[in-house]
């Protein structure tokens, strides 16, 4: 009997176990079934060799042909079967990521994940964009084009949900004990939202410009963050055969202004954390797209070139997915899609390509709004009356559906607010209007030449890109595409008075003012998130605290200087380990040290100078010295911007934000600012080249406390900095961790501190008779970690090559070599 | 043969049942094992059938996927090594088999044996 209640006992114990979640670990039962269970992740690892299906919705049959890199070519007769078996494919390879990037742009990834993601969900639906993309969404036409297509990605999405039995099931959702939710129309905009808020909302300027203002007064802080960059190297060429030094003098630090400094605090509370991060990112950011076109006088082959690689945070599964769409008479297009989205993003068709970098406009403003009852408003000025305020309830659920929590958002004609200590500010923003993405891009992936391209994308609203393209009649043309606000005093640095219409946009840039350039003398077309117009151009305010211009400086020097340009130059350039930034700092370092005079103090510097004048200026993997540059940039910094640092509560001192590395090299110039000066010694005023040799000293002995002594290999660049690519859930064993990667802070391949951000995709496209492409991203198709498909092009990423793409015009041009699944669907009910 | 054949009986079961239904007929199979008491020491016999199901039905896996990969994976997320899993799903299966086994043993033998043995004397061992 005691034996028995002792099983009982245990049986209970284990069945509990097994089917319920226990904290983090979930119900064993269900995970541990050999049969259904997570091994059956392997079962389904690969791709069927051929399989016949038949989804509802479909007009005719469709032809889906994975090649060898697991790229779906799929051959439709219309464009709504074809975003079908997009949605289906998609679906199938990516199903946890498709849910969880709509549960995030949504705000509703607490009822996946329970009460641990209710902060960042509140956050998300305070800033509209789901609110925003069902409102898009609703003003579609039904009948139009895009919207069947939409409709038709949904019901392939779904097709896949409806038929997915146990062994199906994600490996996420196993993990959280959830199953997945039917797709829904209008997340395919969510998407467009989500990337618009990744792209423009976190990289404004304001909040950087009013703590720099609290911090040392007005005119520094517009000094600091200067609306043009220092250094001139646009994307619209300017006529100059380099770039354009336009080094002013700074002001000194001024005085702290605490009306800034509660503005900020305002502020601080309406963009979150995640943007407060980014608010005070080291210098150069991660953030570094780059593209660009070589005219066929300049190239080889004497076709046009198109090289293009986007830097985006870095996930896996990727945030893209690549497939060819071919639908006769109708469309032909190969590249990568974002899941959710039944079109090709970035990519080629038989006649153009294209690639895109972030313009990093400004298209946020914020007011300050009057209203009726700072507890309990119902209604605010506008010049003088008052004006009912929009009110929108936001309820927030957790796993097993009850109530978490509830609020309401209150929304201006501007759009939504916020408030701090009774403040209230109200947030223009550009993304929360009509978009226009889908429209365009769907005409756009038809176009036959430069031109029509161009045409097609003139609505385009946000996220505003500078689109580099090529054809193969030879054109290549540049345009910074999006709309740019038109502020009422032409700048948008303000957080401007909300109770009078005068402080709202009074207009949008009219197209013929752009950014643009087509078929230049120069005979390439270059565009790395720089300031696109020099304003000796055209002053026209268009955002500020642009990123230094180190990689454009560099890709323009290697595309003058090559004037048979290859596909594998171009492919060469995308990881190439050169550094302006480098070649410009270098000298300042070297020249302060050999201007001093010898001494105990100066030491290590004179060391250091010895170790980096035999640096060859380069990141490469087996480098030894750059470690010591970066060590030294990074004292530079630190001890340059001492103003700028604050105690914080932790009492830990931290800058408020960091100046661009333009600036810094601006400073330069200016040897006995007051900037230079050391606030910890009250008895010395320090000068440029002291704080250059005691930054060097100081990384020397750095890099000898962390890496040993210099040749010793501890000091290889490949040891100290890396890629790292998490899972979604930021598991370490679904993740591709410490990669060694070529490249360093500014070079076209930049390398961040977390390594989270890089090139997300790469491609080379040649524009001759016949399109030939090269593509990688860092990841796989499949987001299924058991499969070889998950991770398979990691290590050629990391290595910096490309693989040839297939770009058959029917199925039967592909080598069946290189097939390795047939999918045939076919209309069912 | 018979022996044989009859030791074999019970982790087919398991198995063909884990396929067809799931994790949970485990126990159940497990219990009416022990609650017919087809064995001696049925505990052990049905623990020792609950791993070699599971572990036969992951061997069947492992030739159609790589399943050593899932392990390393899954496992690696709590700080595992990839044999952990196996480990563990082998153990699961035999202590819920076993575990259910030792219950429905002491049903057959106490209460269920108490109402029976008046009339048939079944449920003593022999």
């Amino acid at each position: 009997m005691k034996r028995g209640a002792l099983s009982g006992t245990l049986l209970v114990g284990l069945v509990i176990l097994a089917s319920q979640r226990i904290g983090a670990l979930p119900p064993l039962g269900p995970l541990l079934d050999p049969v259904n269970g997570v091994w059956a992740l392997a079962t389904i690892a690969e791709l069927p060799e051929r399989e016949e299906l038949q989804i509802p919705g479909l007009s005719a049959p469709v032809e889906i042909v994975f090649d060898d890199r697991g790229v779906p070519h799929i051959f439709a007769s219309t464009s709504a079967d074809a975003a079908q078996a997009l949605g289906y494919v998609v679906a199938r390879d990516r199903l946890f990521q498709l849910e969880f990037r709509w549960r995030v742009t949504a705000g509703r990834v607490s009822e996946l994940v329970g009460e641990a993601a209710l902060s960042s969900d509140r956050y998300l639906r305070r800033l509209g964009l789901a609110w925003s993309a069902e409102r898009d969404f609703a003003a579609l036409d039904p009948a139009s084009p895009v919207a069947r297509e939409i409709a038709a990605y949904t019901d392939g999405v779904n097709a896949w949900i409806d038929q997915l039995g146990r062994r199906d099931l994600p490996l996420e959702y196993r993990l959280l004990g959830a199953k997945p939710s039917p797709w829904e129309p209008a997340y395919s905009l969510y998407l467009i939202k989500l990337m618009g808020w990744d792209l423009t909302f976190a990289i404004t300027d304001d909040l950087r410009r009013l703590r720099l203002q609290a911090r040392v007064g007005r005119e520094a802080a517009d000094a600091l963050l200067p609306v043009n960059s220092p250094i001139q190297e646009p994307i619209q060429p300017n006529g100059s055969d380099g770039p354009r030094f336009d080094f002013r003098v700074l002001p000194p630090p001024g005085e702290i202004d605490r009306e800034a400094a509660q503005i900020a605090r305002t502020l601080e509370r309406a963009l979150g954390s995640l943007a407060l991060e980014a608010s005070n990112l080291p210098e150069p950011t991660p953030w570094a797209s780059n593209n660009w076109v070589v005219a066929p006088e300049r190239t080889a082959a004497g076709y046009a070139l198109l090289a293009g690689d986007p830097h985006l945070g870095l996930t896996l599964p990727s945030i893209w997915y690549e497939a060819h769409i071919v639908v006769p008479g109708d469309l032909d297009v190969y590249g990568v899609t974002l899941p959710a989205l039944p079109l090709i993003v970035l990519g080629f068709n038989r006649d153009v390509a294209w690639s895109m970098t972030n313009t990093g406009a400004d298209i946020i403003d914020y007011y300050e709004e009057e209203l009726d009852d700072r507890e309990r408003p119902t209604r605010y000025r506008l010049d003088g009356e008052w004006r009912p305020l929009e009110l929108r309830i936001e309820s927030f659920r957790g796993v097993d559906g009850e109530e978490l929590a509830t609020d309401t958002i209150y929304h201006t004609h501007r759009g939504p607010m916020v408030s701090d200590d009774g403040r209230w500010l109200s947030m223009r923003w550009l993304v929360l209007e009509e978009s226009g993405q889908e429209e365009s891009l769907r005409a756009a992936v038809r176009a036959t030449n430069v031109d029509e391209w161009l045409g097609a994308m003139e609505e385009v609203s946000t996220p505003a890109q500078n689109v580099v393209l090529a054809d193969r009649q030879g054109t290549v043309a540049i345009r910074s595409n999006g709309k740019y606000p038109l502020h009422p005093d032409g700048s948008g640095l303000e957080v401007r008075p909300g109770n009078t219409s005068a402080s709202d946009w009074v207009g949008f840039w009219p197209l013929q003012k752009y950014p643009f350039s087509l078929n230049p003398e120069q005979g390439y077309l270059a565009s790395t998130n720089q300031q696109p117009i020099d304003p000796e151009v055209d002053d026209t305010y268009l955002g500020s605290g642009w990123p230094a211009p180190w990689r454009a400086m560099r890709i323009n020097q290697l595309l003058r200087a090559d004037s048979a340009v290859t596909p594998q130059a171009m492919r060469r350039y995308q990881t190439d380990p050169g550094s302006a930034r480098a070649d410009l700092f270098v000298p300042f370092f070297l020249g302060a040290v050999a201007g001093a005079i010898p001494n105990d103090e100066n030491a290590a510097a004179r060391d250091a100078t010895r170790l980096l004048g035999e640096w060859d200026r380069r990141y490469t993997r087996e480098n030894e010295r750059a470690v010591l540059f970066e060590y030294a940039m990074n004292e530079l910094v630190r001890r340059t911007w001492d103003e700028l640092e604050v105690t914080r509560d932790d009492g830990r001192r931290r800058r408020v934000a960091t100046p661009s590395t333009a600036v810094l090299a601006s400073l330069l110039h200016q040897p006995e600012s007051e900037w230079w000066d050391d606030r910890a010694t009250d008895d010395t005023k320090e000068m440029r080249d002291a704080v250059l040799i005691a930054s060097l000293g100081a990384a020397l002995e750095r890099a000898r406390a962390e890496h040993g002594e210099p040749d010793e290999g501890g000091w290889r660049w490949d040891r100290i900095r890396h890629a790292n690519i998490y899972h979604l859930l930021r598991f370490p064993s679904l993740s591709a961790l410490d990669l060694p990667i070529q490249g360093g802070p500014g070079t076209l391949n930049p390398s961040s501190g977390s390594g989270t951000h890089g090139a997300s995709w790469r491609m080379v496209v040649e524009l001759g008779p016949e399109v030939s492409a090269w593509s990688i991203y860092p990841g796989g198709q499949s987001g299924n970690p058991a499969s070889s498909r998950y991770d398979d092009r990691i290590q050629k990423w990391v290595e910096g090559e490309l693989d040839p793409v297939l770009f058959p015009r029917r199925p039967a041009d592909i080598d069946p070599g290189r097939v390795t699944s047939v999918l045939s669907l076919s209309p069912g009910r | 043969m018979r022996t044989t054949l009859v030791r074999l009986t019970l982790p087919t079961v398991i198995a063909l049942t884990t396929a067809a239904l799931g994790w949970w007929s485990v126990p159940i199979v497990g219990g009416i094992w022990g609650l017919l008491r087809l064995s001696e020491r049925p505990v052990a016999v049905a623990a020792a059938s609950g791993a070699l199901a599971w572990g036969v039905l992951l061997l069947i896996m492992a030739l159609t996927g790589p399943i050593t990969e899932v392990a390393d994976r899954v496992a690696g997320m709590f700080g595992l090594p990839g044999i952990a899993l196996v480990l563990i799903t082998l153990f699961l299966a035999a202590a819920l088999a076993g575990s259910a086994a030792g219950l429905g043993d002491s049903l057959s033998a106490g209460p269920l044996a108490r109402r029976a043995a008046p009339e048939t004397g079944r449920g003593e061992r022999p």
